[in-house]
């Protein structure tokens, strides 16, 4: 048996995974389930081409030292060229650019969280993950399965980092109905094995 | 000539004999984070993101400092085109330079959009180590197909839709499945990793195929329901 073969073999084995493995199947999984920022990416790729294109449209149009057909063009940028700094049309215009900026670097710099919740599988080569309508819909045919429960309305907030469950019952005093949802919904969400469990919060309605 | 630590001789100009049992696996080259591919799209999103957002961060608050008077009281009451920029105007190579660097911007933008949409899929999985006397390949949507297939013999999942990204040679499979509502998620992935992933992994003749399975769940409650 040659060395590839063992350790094909050997990777087949239902050995415990190491620590060093759980920890790579982790940060793969966290880093498979970031999100792309495609919309704010795509928002500001078209704004920043609309912007170039009419400056380059605004210097070459007079070049020839012809009339410039972007005349409202022209006349809008010497209005704001001949604006004092202190002017508040020119302040508003720099508070308005710099908080669009922050908002794009912040995007940028900030983990995020997509749309699934990635779950825990201590293998390298295996990423599993549940998309929150998915976890919302599974956590709903629980919580609906308690004795008592009318109705159930399942809201997964925050990338998957809240689940906020309202129950409504005909039961009056029924305090001892939302502990056991809770129970109920806290024990399903650890038998998914997610990377990081989401926050559980019940909400009671009596109805009349 | 050796493979795998199988020895396999390739006479001069002839075509080598298959010799004996299959080889084995493909050694895997794959380093590190196996789906680099699939985040080369975030990792752009997030530069562009910060070179756009820098520059007007930038200006915004110079504009404010100016504004506001910390650069002095001339700075404030002085017009905007005024200063430094109207001598940066007057140079006559100005507009050219101007241009010249919007159309570099506007390009890069144009690029940036249009890359939102690329998908680095494989078409065609190879199989094994290429021979003198050629390559087997597959087509990825029938290996896929048959994942699928495999995948769908389980009651709990309804439906599924698979594809491959990076490399031919060393595939990324991406696994979406529709599960049903009473399916326990963590069980499927493993039966899902056991089964049809191992089995299309042996007959690729590969020693990883990192895999992403994506599940989701059918049935329209919206998360609401009587009981």
């Amino acid at each position: 048996m040659t060395s590839l073969q063992e350790a094909s073999q050997k990777q087949r084995t239902p050995a415990g995974p190491s620590p060093a493995g759980v920890r790579t199947a982790r940060r793969t999984a966290v880093r498979v389930f970031r999100p792309q920022r495609s919309l704010p990416a795509a928002v500001a790729a078209v704004s920043v081409a609309v912007v170039g294109g009419l400056a380059v449209a605004v210097t070459t149009a007079g070049g020839d030292g012809a009339p410039s057909p972007l005349t409202g063009i022209d006349g809008s940028l010497s209005r704001v060229s001949s604006t004092p700094w202190e002017a508040p049309e020119a302040m508003v215009l720099s508070a308005v650019a710099a908080a669009v900026g922050l908002t794009l670097v912040l995007t940028a710099l900030l983990p995020g969280t997509g749309g699934h919740l990635a779950l825990r599988t201590d293998d390298r080569d295996t990423v599993a993950g549940l998309t929150r309508r998915g976890l919302r819909d599974i956590l709903a045919v629980e919580a609906r399965g308690v004795d008592g429960v009318g109705s159930v309305r399942v809201r997964v907030r925050g990338g998957s980092r809240t689940v906020r469950i309202e129950v409504r019952t005909h039961i009056r005093e029924a305090g001892w109905l939302g502990e056991r949802v809770e129970a109920v919904v806290r024990r399903r969400v650890e038998d998914l094995r997610p990377l990081r469990a989401p926050r559980v919060v019940v909400r009671l309605r009596e109805e009349a | 000539m050796e493979e795998n630590g199988a020895l396999r001789e390739v006479p001069p100009g002839g075509v080598a004999e298959p010799e004996g049992p299959s080889p084995g696996p493909t050694a895997s080259t794959i380093r590190g984070f196996p789906h680099k591919g699939a985040r080369r799209t975030a990792r752009g999103n997030r530069l562009g993101l910060v070179l756009t957002g820098l520059p007007l961060v930038l200006c915004g608050a110079a504009g404010l400092a100016a504004g506001g008077g910390l650069l002095g009281g001339a700075t404030a009451a002085a017009p905007v085109g005024g200063g430094p920029l109207e001598t940066a105007l007057a140079w006559p190579w100005t507009p050219y330079v101007v241009a010249a660097v919007a159309l570099v911007v506007t390009v890069s933008a144009v690029r940036w959009l249009l890359v939102q949409g690329r998908s680095n899929r494989a078409g065609r999985l190879r199989v094994g180590e290429d021979t003198a006397s050629g390559r087997t390949g597959v087509p990825a949507s029938a290996a896929g197909d048959a994942v699928v297939a495999e995948a769908c013999a389980d009651p709990r999942v309804r439906r599924g839709r698979a594809h491959f990204t990076e490399s031919s040679r060393e595939p990324r499979l991406w696994l979406d499945l529709v599960l049903t509502e009473d399916a326990d998620p963590a069980d499927v992935w493993r039966t899902c990793r056991d089964g049809p992933v191992a089995s299309l992994r042996e007959s690729l003749e590969l020693e990883r195929l990192p895999t992403v399975v994506r599940m989701s769940v059918s049935g329209r409650s919206g998360g609401r329901g009587l009981a």
